[in-house]
């Protein structure tokens, strides 16, 4: 199945790969693991040094097993945090935008990559130029316009302004541009409407694109945190970076409650990307060219 | 394979149209806004003091049928931001509790009311005087001193002795302490102490502590900044020194107070002269730190008096009901309410009056037994400094400005090798420019020129004798 | 002109439309007022805006830390090169399915979905300078260079939290930290595209590894390497998360355009001259990106 040319790989560099490979793996997931190991550290040892409870220090011994790790930062995240809520949120914000994401990137790319129209060059380039303005600065007038149109303090402010990506559309209309001319041909022969067209040929031949954009816009929403803690005021309304955030407060006087938080926080993206991956296999779209 | 590429796009689009319904749902949630209504911001109380606030809010609002105090605490670094685009939005709070630096630069902004004409009390009997100079800016009252913090020396007696120091050999100020500092480093290889002197710099209050306000009066009688006489260039060129000797941590210049922690929790230092909530911090993440930890009164500089830094409450000047938006503020700063905030928060009450409470004059029996004895006497030795304790904050709008002006020009200085007197004579010519600049808005607002009165009185004798001389 | 030849002409704006309006309401709306704030002082409290023309612009121009800060900006692009060269390699390492492919793909892509807040939080405990894992790291490194090569003054372990130009290097590795497992998930999206009967077509012809890659794959993956290389210089240029959460208290000609900005406005409260320096950032990214597109048009 896989290409021969890469399984005639002498020895040596098949070792060096794996090493490599090990390494960056480690190094991908190691703040990650500090973070889980400072998460479940009891109270009463060093933050930022997780394993110092392991070892006593006046004897040097090992202690007991038992005494090294703690659920109890998990729990107090959950109770102080009041996080059930916030969860429930950021899921709904984070599906609502993710999929608005998704859907107008890929009606916006279709004519922009496929279509001969005019302005479709300046078209593209303001699309383009949005990417270019930094949000710091706009944060502001965004404010004043958002909360000009009523969505202040709700979950429609925290989702409308962020609805379309850029990135989406620049990443769909690339995808498009490589669909074979002959099938969208076929189609219009077929007597298809464009919106057909859209449709029944361009979205299942682009799924792995469109998987990874929407993988990719879930995780942004789920993590934004500068524009929610704007534009939200009510603790109902908090998304959960919001929340935790929140646990990190001045009078706060463990920040491995903020670190268990974190861990939550993490779960669910883990699970979403193992869901998505799936999609992105390739035979899925050897699949679709050949059926 | 078009069937199963058919259901994978109708579950896409029911996701999307679902999540937009949720959506829609949530926005119609929102509390309406009717009836009057007092909008009231907090800085990082929640969830700590969610109880304590809203038991406020209820008591404030039994007393006044038909009224609702809308409470919205916000964290700490997103205050700025949150407010600035609140008011150019035109839905500023109606009360505003702020941190001293922000106050002031706010209040230059002219974003709070004059509370001195609408408190139904008269704020001098009721408040500590060092405090409510806070919130006097060009002769109006624009904020009621809310909680108040105040420093205490937080020791570590094993990391002491290792020195060859002791708790009684101790210097009670800070020059003192960095004379210490040397020796201490020979001896041990370690850092006696840290201070914040690059960001989040002390040094400008430090300066009016030590009775070396860096101002002059200028010949109308305006103050003018004076960075580059000799005994302030000295002082600052000794901390300088401290610091690239090694005899200071790393993370003194380059972090602000949240660098203690991490310092005195890996006994990186013997000492830290900071707020008492951080006895809390150490206890939770070293116990062993903990047991080793001693506290003292604070240490000051030559004038010998301890400085407290003040959390104002303000008045929105676009604020819907001014009135009742003074009378919330008045409320809850009153000795009752501070008092029973106490009890809660390692803070000390802004009305004098409250001070009287046993509380403040050792443990509670409750953290006797809860082996937070210390916690307790840190309290009273605090409580007792307070009487003679200043804010050393000089009442003008530039200052949040000028002092990061301060940090930005003493960081370079003292991670790169910039000679100190050049980096003053930078940072002096930018604060006489602050302050031209800040009096020529007063004035074209009709209000007085800066002049010493806006110095805090202790260190401000010492300044007129400095520009006699 | 039939009707139904006029909706023809209609459909392709009904497509674009609804993107349209989203970005032209929030972001081209919210750029406008940009614009008219860099253009004269504008006080939020006061509701007062007043017209100084480009007084602003001339104070930016004169501010010796906006330059560094953009320099800082520029050099930031470094990582440009290490995000493609480690993210293509990862691509093409999963994409030849290596045994423990899926885990690799998990693992490489966990830096991603870290919230970064939550990746702060683990960079801060690594860089520390005293008892960070790093440290740790290079003590035993420093130790060797110095006893072989016996500098004149010994090297200390990096300060990565303060000094320069650790300060600068520690934002840029948690950069391509973080983005190294997404620019790899766009380039296995491409590398879908390059039909394997392809390479193993070339392989047969005796094409190298080297030219199997040069000639087939390279060629094929191009409109993806050209997005990814307009899409990461974009946003190394825009850097600001991982400056805020590393390196916060370090000077500010330390530090990039965007925090420049950043601390102009809500920092020292000076939205005209932030707005300033946020539309000749915008500029400046216009023109490198408009060049940058022209220079990777033509496929290699």
């Amino acid at each position: 199945m896989s290409g021969q040319a890469w399984e005639r790989r002498p020895r040596w560099m098949s070792a060096a790969l794996y090493v490599s490979a090990g390494l960056l793996a480690a190094l991908a997931v190691g703040p990650g693991l500090w973070l889980v190991l400072g998460a479940l550290q009891p109270a009463g040892h060093a933050v930022g040094m997780p394993l110092d409870q392991v070892i006593n220090d006046d004897t040097g011994a090992l202690t007991q097993p038992a005494t090294w790790f703690t659920g109890d930062n998990f729990a107090r995240a959950w109770k102080d945090g009041g996080l059930a809520r916030p969860i429930m949120n950021s899921i709904i914000a984070t599906l609502a935008r993710a999929g608005l994401c998704v859907l107008l990137a890929a009606l916006a790319a279709y004519p922009l990559a496929r279509m001969d129209f005019p302005g479709r060059k300046v078209l593209f380039m303001v699309v383009l130029a949005t990417m270019m303005v930094p949000e710091q600065v706009i944060v502001i007038p965004m404010f004043r316009i958002t909360a000009g149109l009523g969505m202040y303090d709700s979950l429609l402010g925290v989702v409308m302004p962020f609805s379309v990506s850029a990135f989406g559309i620049y990443l769909c209309r690339q995808a498009f541009a490589q669909v074979p001319d002959s099938l969208e041909e076929a189609a219009v022969i077929d007597g298809a409407s464009s919106l057909r067209i859209w449709w029944s040929v361009m979205l299942p031949l682009t799924r792995p694109t469109l998987a990874t954009l929407a993988l990719f816009s879930v995780i942004f929403a789920w993590s934004d945190l500068l524009w929610p803690l704007v534009i939200l005021q009510s603790p109902e309304q908090y998304t959960l970076p919001v929340a935790i955030n929140g646990l990190l407060g001045t009078f706060s006087t463990n920040p491995r409650v903020a670190y268990a938080a974190s861990v939550l926080a993490l779960v669910p993206i883990v699970v979403v990307f193992l869901a998505v991956q799936r999609f992105m296999s390739p035979n899925m779209f050897a699949g679709s060219v050949k059926g | 394979m078009s069937g199963s590429g058919g259901l994978t796009r109708r579950r896409f689009l029911e996701t999307a149209v679902s999540g937009s319904a949720a959506l829609a749902l949530a926005g119609c949630a929102r509390p309406s806004r009717s009836g009057r209504v007092v909008e009231f911001w907090t800085i990082s109380l929640r969830p700590t003091f969610t109880a304590y606030i809203l038991g406020r809010v209820a008591a404030f609002e039994a007393d006044h049928p038909g009224v609702t105090v809308r409470w919205v605490d916000v964290p700490f670094e997103a205050i700025e931001r949150k407010l600035l685009a609140a008011a150019a939005a035109g839905r500023a709070p109606d009360v505003v509790n702020l941190s001293d630096m922000m106050f002031a630069r706010f209040a230059a902004a002219g974003a709070f009311a004059d509370v001195g004409a609408l408190v139904p009390g008269d704020p001098a009997g009721r408040y500590h005087a060092g405090a409510l100079d806070v919130g006097r800016l060009g002769g109006a009252l624009l904020a009621l001193p809310w909680y108040l913090t105040t420093q205490a020396l937080i020791v570590n007696r094993g990391l002491l002795a290792e020195g060859g120091d002791a708790t009684g050999t101790l210097a009670g100020d800070w020059r003192g302490l960095m004379a210490q500092a040397n020796p201490y480093q020979r001896e041990t290889g370690s850092t006696l102490f840290t201070q914040p002197i690059g960001t989040d710099s002390q040094l400008p209050m430090m300066l009016l502590a030590e009775g070396l306000a860096p101002f002059r009066v200028a010949d109308g009688g305006e103050l003018r900044a004076d960075l580059t006489r000799s005994g302030i260039v000295e002082y600052l060129r000794a901390w300088a020194e401290l610091y690239r000797e090694g005899a200071l941590p790393r993370e003194a210049a380059t972090r602000g107070f949240e660098h203690l922690i991490d310092v005195y929790q890996n006994e990186r230092v013997a000492l830290v002269n900071t707020g008492a909530n951080f006895l809390g911090r150490v206890r939770d993440v070293s116990r062993r730190v903990y047991d080793a930890t001693e506290v003292f009164p604070p240490v000051t500089g030559a004038l010998g008096r301890a400085h407290i830094a003040v959390m104002p409450v303000c008045v929105s000047a676009r604020a819907r009901d001014p009135g009742l938006a003074a009378e919330w503020a008045w409320f809850l700063t009153s000795p009752e309410s501070q008092l029973e905030f106490c009890r809660l928060a390692p803070i000390l009450p802004s009305t004098p009056g409250s001070l009287d409470d046993p509380f403040f004059r050792g443990p509670t029996s409750a953290e006797s037994e809860a082996g937070d004895a210390l916690i307790g006497r840190a309290r009273a030795t605090v409580a007792r400094t307070l009487s003679s304790a200043v804010a050393f904050t000089p009442a003008i709008e530039a200052w949040p400005a000028m002092r990061r002006d301060f940090n930005e020009g003493i960081k370079a200085s003292l991670l790169g090798d910039a000679p100190i007197e050049q980096t003053l004579a930078g940072i002096e010519s930018r604060w006489d420019e602050r302050l031209v600049e800040m009096n020529a808005r007063r004035a074209a607002s009709g209000a007085a020129p800066a002049t010493p009165d806006a110095i805090p009185a202790p260190a401000r004798t010492n300044l007129a004798r400095e520009a006699a001389s | 002109m039939s009707a139904r030849a006029a909706r023809n002409l209609l459909v392709p704006y009904a497509f674009v439309l609804p993107a349209m309006a989203v970005l032209g309401v929030f972001i081209v709306g919210s750029f406008v007022q940009v614009i008219v704030y860099s253009l004269g002082v504008f006080n939020p409290f006061e509701q007062s805006y007043e017209f100084t023309g480009l007084a602003n612009y001339i104070r930016l121009w004169e501010d010796d830390r906006f330059w560094w800060c953009l320099a800082n900006s520029g050099l930031y692009l470094l990582v440009t090169p290490v995000l493609i060269v480690l993210s293509l390699s990862c691509a093409i390492v999963i994409d030849a399915r290596v045994r423990g492919h899926a885990a690799l793909r998990l693992l490489f892509f966990l830096p991603v979905v870290t919230p970064t807040i939550v990746a702060a939080v683990g960079w801060r405990i690594l860089f520390n300078e005293e008892s960070g894992l790093l440290s740790a790291l290079a003590e035993p490194v420093v130790g060797v260079l110095n006893a072989t090569l016996d500098p004149q003054t010994p090297w200390a372990t990096p300060a990565w939290l303060t000094e320069r130009p650790w300060t600068l290097i520690a934002p840029m590795v948690v950069t391509t930290w973080k983005g190294f497992g997404f620019y790899m998930m766009i380039f296995l999206a491409g590398l879908l595209n390059v039909p394997r009967e392809l390479r193993e077509a070339a392989a047969l012809d005796g094409a190298g590894r080297w030219g199997v890659f040069r000639n087939v794959v390279l060629p094929g993956i191009w409109p993806i390497m050209t997005l990814v290389i307009v899409i990461s210089s974009i946003s190394a240029l825009k850097v600001f998360d991982e400056i805020f959460v590393t390196v916060r208290g370090v000077p500010l000609e330390h530090q990039t355009a965007v925090p420049y900005v950043y601390e102009t406005a809500f920092g020292d409260g000076n939205f005209g001259i932030a707005s300033a320096a946020g539309v000749v950032l915008f500029a400046v990214l216009l023109v490198f990106s408009l060049i940058n597109l022209r220079l990777t048009r033509s496929k290699p």
